[in-house]
């Protein structure tokens, strides 16, 4: 019940920026949106006051807690009364067909079984025990991050170049609990709960409420992805605001709708606080921006839209990055002072270690069933529709992500490449699957709609 | 010629639906790893305490208890004899004890013939594997 609250102060925290954005950018969103997308923000939200609290030492403990969630409540109760109507809408009425009825059974069917395997279990997988429990236990006993906390050595506490959202998420949760490392576990389902509903909500702006949930249960029923859903690691929190961020990015290209921009500039941001690898997409994302404006006739527009994005992303991802600099505190994998021309020679050598490996993922049912084979025939199949309006740009950011990524994990990696590779490439994977099943399901929607038809 | 077509389409996509749900049920049902659903039985029957000492290994986890009483917050040490993830386990145990591989208070042995070094003598004994060096000198 108290972890409910703790799960519900963090909904609160989301919903009030949400519903302001809402209201500034005259949106409306769909109730799970609305829930699913405030869960993110609220994520963001927790992690940034954290972090500010620290850079102006004070201590955030219950009573900050308290204030934070006592302030954010007024506010919610005030916005929801005032503008809910207008931004929240109400949910599809219409009656679910067998098929719907089928795959909502199976998806509880797959929550139900993430449950049962998570409800006893405590921290204990390997980089969850070594960086984000860790780090989160510390930041609990102490009311915050210590002062010394990123002077101390590798040895006593790895990876302190590492965002800290899923810490700052633990630490969040362990105010209301109290510091309990097997309840902590159940923040995991949480999340992969509120990727599956977000991704509904964002796929139903495109498709059918069927061929939707059809697409929501191929991601959710990956057995990676349901993996992670049972560990503590930050792969499955990436992949989920990464994934988002893109789809609310591509209806932004369709649209050109401001609040779908900043909802994607707000998520991306938000991935920044995830993981190192956030960065990347980031990189795409002004990248793809920037050729959008420049291909345009509504030039200046779009140009006012992407300076209010750029505005968003800065204020959310600038504490951290330039504390991170002033810091300088370096990855231990991706180091490029340590990292030499031989080394790197070496590595673009060994590159094939990574096609290797790649292989052995895409044809392991038992990781990703038969995903990546469905994905690699619809590209195959349907490439001629690349260069087809928004697709293009899709297409690219896709394809841009995944050289920028592949460049910056395996090509400058200064530690073994065949470790790193085995060690990084699924979770790779994980940060691009509901990517590339959107994208699938948007390549194969022709071919079930004219079906439709014919029939 | 179109319909027939159509249904060779129709019977493919059906087919890979099929080929999904069955992996996804198999691969639902299948232990994942060796002793999973054994492991659950015992997680399911015990409380957190021994869930956790259960997962650590019960003997590595009674010596890192152990440890946290020996050692005062605030203060360096180091194992010698446990490595990988029992290593990151018992450190994240530890905390807020610091591990510090150079110079450190205390040393912590565990079922290992690697020598101390010198300058630390016997603080605590568990049995002759499973023994807690102290720096000499050293206060706390």
């Amino acid at each position: 019940m108290i972890f409910c609250l703790g799960l519900a102060s963090i909904e609160i925290l989301g919903m009030d920026l949400v519903l302001l954005l809402g209201l500034l950018f005259k949106y409306r969103y769909s109730r799970i949106e609305f829930i699913t997308f405030s869960f993110f923000v609220g994520l963001g939200v927790i992690s940034y006051l954290q972090f500010i609290f620290y850079l102006v030492s004070v201590r955030s403990n219950a009573q900050f807690i308290a204030i934070v969630v006592s302030m954010g409540l007024g506010l919610f109760i005030y916005l929801y009364l005032k503008s809910a109507k207008e931004i929240v809408t109400s949910i599809d009425g219409k009656p679910l067909d067998w098929i719907e009825r089928l795959v909502i059974l199976g998806l509880f069917i797959q929550v139900f079984w993430i449950i049962l395997h998570i409800l006893p279990m405590p921290v204990q997988a390997f980089d969850s025990v070594a960086n984000f429990s860790l780090k989160a236990k510390i930041f609990y006993l102490n009311e915050g991050i210590p002062g010394n906390f990123f002077n101390l050595s590798e040895y006593s506490v790895w990876h302190l170049d590492y965002p800290l959202l899923l810490p700052f998420y633990m630490t969040w949760i362990y105010r209301f609990i109290g510091f309990n490392d097997v309840l902590i576990t159940k923040i995991m389902p949480v999340v992969y709960i509120m990727f599956l509903g977000l991704f509904y909500a964002l796929l139903t702006k495109f498709f059918s409420r069927k061929y939707s949930l059809i697409a929501v249960f191929f991601l959710g029923t990956i057995p990676q992805l349901t993996r992670y859903a049972a560990i503590v690691y930050a792969d499955l929190v990436l992949g989920a605001c990464i994934t988002s961020a893109f789809i609310y990015f591509i209806l932004y290209l369709r649209d050109k709708k401001s609040a779908f921009l900043v909802n994607s500039a707000l998520l991306f941001g938000v991935s920044v606080w995830i993981k190192n690898e956030a960065l990347v997409f980031l990189a795409v994302f002004f990248i793809i921006l920037a050729a959008k404006i420049a291909c345009s006739k509504e030039r200046y527009i779009l140009l006012r839209q992407a300076i209010l994005a750029c505005l968003i992303i800065l204020l959310i991802v600038s504490p951290w990055l330039v504390f991170k600099c002033h810091k300088g505190l370096i990855n231990s994998d991706i180091n490029l002072k340590v990292l030499t021309a031989g080394k790197f020679l070496k590595n673009l050598r060994d590159s094939p270690i990574l096609l290797f490996e790649l292989q052995r993922e895409v044809f392991n049912p038992k990781k990703w069933n038969i995903l990546w084979i469905i994905v690699i025939s619809v590209f195959i199949w349907k490439r001629k529709m690349f260069s087809d309006g928004i697709l293009k740009y899709a297409v690219s950011f896709v394809f841009l992500a995944l050289l920028f990524y592949s460049c910056a994990l395996f090509l400058t990696t200064s530690s073994d490449l065949c470790f790193h590779v085995e060690k990084e490439l699924t979770r790779f994977m994980i940060h691009f699957a509901g990517i590339f099943i959107f994208l699938t399901a948007y390549l194969f929607q022709k071919e079930v709609f004219s079906e439709e038809i014919n029939d | 010629m179109k319909f027939k077509n159509l249904l060779v389409k129709k019977n493919i996509y059906l087919l890979v639906v099929f080929l999904w749900l069955i992996l996804w049920v198999v691969f639902l049902i299948k232990q994942n790893k060796r002793g999973e659903y054994i492991q659950l039985k015992f997680l399911y029957t015990h409380n957190d305490a021994e869930r956790k000492r259960f997962i650590m290994g019960q003997d590595l986890h009674d010596f890192v208890d152990y440890c946290k009483e020996q050692i005062p917050a605030g203060k360096t040490y180091k194992f010698v004899g446990i490595e990988g993830l029992d290593m990151v386990r018992a450190r994240y145990m530890l905390w807020p004890a610091i591990m510090d591989p150079f110079d450190p208070e205390f040393v912590l042995l565990y079922k290992s013939n690697e020598v101390v070094p010198g300058g630390y003598g016997v603080l605590k004994k568990v049995n002759d594997a499973e023994v807690i060096f102290k720096k000499k000198g050293s206060q706390g």
